[in-house]
């Protein structure tokens, strides 16, 4: 009998294995073409350009020299590269906390039953579709001595306050942080708001019966409820952060001197406009490699809800 | 008849198809990979320039002509308004792509320099001789388009750095033309008290800038000195230096230069001078066709040579030319096509005011610029400070400038770092 078994089997595990088999050749054809894609556009450029950043090319010469890890311990006592990494924290820090703050309030705001909902989500979520070097142009012009900024400050008795912001090294970053929050600030807020509709009504009925205040159904009901929201915009703004470089060229060109460089406008500088392709590529790695690294978590964590 | 897919049949498209992608992209690029050779049976160059809209037409115009002269069709290819910050990076990008322009037009200097030195365009002394370019051309404009003592540029425009005032504002001033660099400051100075702003520039890429240090650099430090600095001959941590960036200094915090300046754009402070916004701009020739463009009478702008009270008296400018790069598969047409460039009757139509052809004619309106060209003739210039040091070198110039126009590095500490920045060289 047990023999028989035995025989009945095999062909069904042989049978699943082939199925399996030809799954996986249906699965990898189709996925061919992408890959292909993705392997000539994207893998290869990148194995390309880690390859030049241990050469100190030019850009130009047909021949590239080896020079081993000089161009990563370059970057270690290039001050520019220091004020750039200083800028990026700056960046990070700005762009990711006020973005969610205010996206936040801003979800819970408009998620409310408020007059006109709509077309003020519009009005919100507006700035996030202009294109960041038309948005840089504009506030460049909102900044200047002579600008709105510094006009709305002496029309509100804060004259005293005025200052050449994008023109000053100790503002300038700062200045530049104003717009790239006030474009971040959509995203959140959409995301937030598609996670707010999200939570279940009962819990606030609940709270409310058991006597909770506003404060308290938003500490212990919306905010914990919110959390892979958190983590998605979190992780994006951190790469983001990591990649910045549209802005700040747009804005300052990374000066005055090189006040407001950021590792993208620097990375920019060697490889375009100073003849040092090796350097500026190692400076791009070293990008990617930061925003892949702060990447990890959130896809870590879309992997995991999917399963 | 009907056609059944099936899972097979579809994978079999797609994969042909990939193929069929794959296969037509290697087409295409090798198609386009040199600008030159056959087309439709005639021969066709490509032209890489940074021709504004209203410049390319005209130089349009000009290659028009020389395709009726000569049968060999241009392709003209611009970006305008980058300057010197973008221009070279594409150009090289196209290079690099094995799709180089026949002939490009460029700055000389360390700009064009990495194109000599990476033998990306050929040397033209033999069509210097040719086409007797050298008795045409000023000498000086030439030497800027010459490396390790070959002619590699053919210049076509030569661009003089100097004082553009406007007279009305000049007026407030109480002062008439200044003569000598004394007499500049005595009208600033007055210029402020009469509410006027003196100078307009805009930092924000750091050359616009620049050219007030070098022009106190030539000013404090003299002709000799000025050229041994720019040359990396002596160093830079010399009282003469100290002086010209403690006049940068001064100049700002007397808020001669205007308030902000380093973040201000060039292109923008242009634009206010030609509608009458500051009294003086140290710029180039263009101003005057920004103050035509701006419907601005001529009349009502003068310029001048800036006083630097030294011997002789010398200012900054810089020249533009076009070359021949390495993988133009027609040099000849190429060398045929500048040589037509430079015939006064297209300089004329070009209407290049700062030709480099001595035949050219003044071109009617820009009473400015025929009066560089004469000064041209007359007076020595110093290559501008931007095209003398190499961009590292610039780059870290207009980091320690701007430290200097905001006051967050002293003098001294400035001329010490431009001594770090350019070292002597062996």
């Amino acid at each position: 009998m047990a023999q028989a078994s035995t025989v009945d089997v095999r062909p069904a595990t042989v049978s699943r294995r082939s199925r399996r088999h030809r799954a996986n050749s249906v699965a990898l054809a189709f996925a061919a073409p992408a890959l292909i894609v993705y392997a000539a556009f994207l893998l290869y450029p990148a194995i390309y350009s880690i390859r030049i950043s241990f050469t100190s090319w030019d850009g130009l010469s047909p021949v590239m020299k080896y020079v081993g890890l000089s161009n990563y311990v370059k970057m270690f006592k290039d001050p520019v590269m220091k004020t750039a990494v200083k800028n990026n924290v700056i960046w990070a820090l700005v762009t990711i906390f006020a973005p969610m703050v205010i996206g936040f309030a801003l979800a819970l705001a408009v998620n409310s039953k408020v007059y006109l909902r709509p077309f003020i989500r519009t009005i919100f979520y507006m700035p996030a579709v202009l294109p960041l070097v038309g948005v840089g142009t504009i506030w460049n012009w909102l900044f200047q001595p002579s600008g709105v900024i510094n006009q709305l400050l002496a029309l509100i008795g804060l004259g005293s306050l005025q200052n050449a912001w994008l023109g000053d090294s100790t503002t300038a970053i700062w200045a530049i942080t104003i717009p790239a929050c006030w474009v971040g600030t959509g995203f959140p807020m959409l995301l937030y708001l598609a996670a707010l509709q999200g939570i279940p009504s009962d819990y606030y009925e609940s709270a409310r019966v058991d006597g909770a205040s506003w404060w308290q159904q938003l500490r212990y009901i919306t905010v914990p409820s919110l959390s892979a929201a958190h983590a998605i915009i979190l992780a994006l703004s951190l790469i983001n952060a990591a990649k910045v470089f549209d802005l700040v060229f747009a804005m300052t060109n990374g000066g005055p001197g090189n006040a407001t460089q950021v590792m993208g406008t620097w990375m920019y500088f060697n490889v375009f406009q100073s003849y040092n392709a090796g350097y500026g590529t190692a400076i791009a790695v070293v990008i990617t490699i930061v925003a892949v690294l702060v990447g990890i978590p959130y896809v870590r964590a879309q992997a995991k809800a999917i399963r | 008849m009907s056609i059944q897919l099936t899972r097979r049949s579809v994978i079999g498209s797609l994969g042909a198809i990939a193929v069929g992608a794959g296969l037509s992209a290697c087409g295409s690029s090798s198609s386009s990979s040199g600008s030159s050779g056959s087309n439709g049976g005639g021969k066709t160059l490509e032209l890489f320039n940074y021709d504004t809209p209203a410049q390319a037409a005209l130089t349009k115009k000009v290659l028009d002509a020389y395709t009726k002269s000569s049968g060999v069709s241009v392709t003209l290819s611009t970006l305008p308004g980058s300057g010197a910050a973008i221009y070279p990076g594409k150009l090289r990008t196209q290079i690099l792509g094995g799709s180089a322009p026949d002939v490009f037009q460029c700055w000389g200097g360390t700009i064009a320099k990495p194109f000599v030195d990476t033998n990306q365009v050929i040397p033209l002394d033999a069509l210097y001789q040719k086409y007797g370019w050298s008795s045409e051309l000023l000498p000086a404009s030439v030497t800027d388009l010459s490396y390790n003592g070959k002619k590699y540029g053919v210049p076509t425009k030569a661009s003089s750095v100097g004082v553009w005032y406007n007279t009305a504002l000049l007026a407030k001033s109480g002062h008439g033309v200044p003569t000598t660099f004394a007499e500049v400051e005595t009208v600033n100075a007055a210029l402020v008290k009469a509410g006027v702003q003196p100078w307009l520039a805009g930092g924000m890429y750091g050359w616009d800038v620049m050219r007030f240090f070098e022009w106190f650099l030539e000013h404090t430090a003299g002709p000799v000195e000025h050229d041994k600095l720019r040359n990396a001959q002596t160093s830079w941590n010399t009282s003469s230096v100290v002086d010209a960036f403690a006049l940068l200094q001064k100049w700002a915090q007397n808020k001669w230069l205007p308030d902000g300046v380093m973040a201000l754009d060039p292109t923008q402070v242009e634009a206010q001078f030609a509608g009458g916004k500051g009294a003086f701009a140290l710029d180039g020739q263009w101003i005057e066709q920004n103050i035509v463009a701006a419907k601005m009478p001529t009349s009502a702008y003068g310029t001048f040579i800036p006083p630097t009270d030294q011997t002789p008296l010398r200012y900054s400018g810089f020249t533009e030319g076009l070359f021949i790069t390495t993988q133009s598969k027609d040099p000849t047409d190429s060398e045929a096509l500048i040589d037509f460039y430079l015939k006064p009757s297209s300089q004329e139509l070009l209407q290049n005011a700062y030709t480099t052809v001595t035949a050219v004619p003044d071109i009617t309106g820009y009473p400015g610029t025929a009066q560089w060209k004469k000064w041209g003739q007359t007076h020595q210039h110093y290559v501008i400070q931007d095209q003398s040091l190499t961009v590292d070198q610039a780059n870290s110039y207009f980091s320690i400038q701007s430290d200097v126009v905001q006051g967050k590095q002293t003098p001294a500490a400035a001329a010490a770092a431009m001594a770090q920045a350019v070292p002597i060289s062996s």
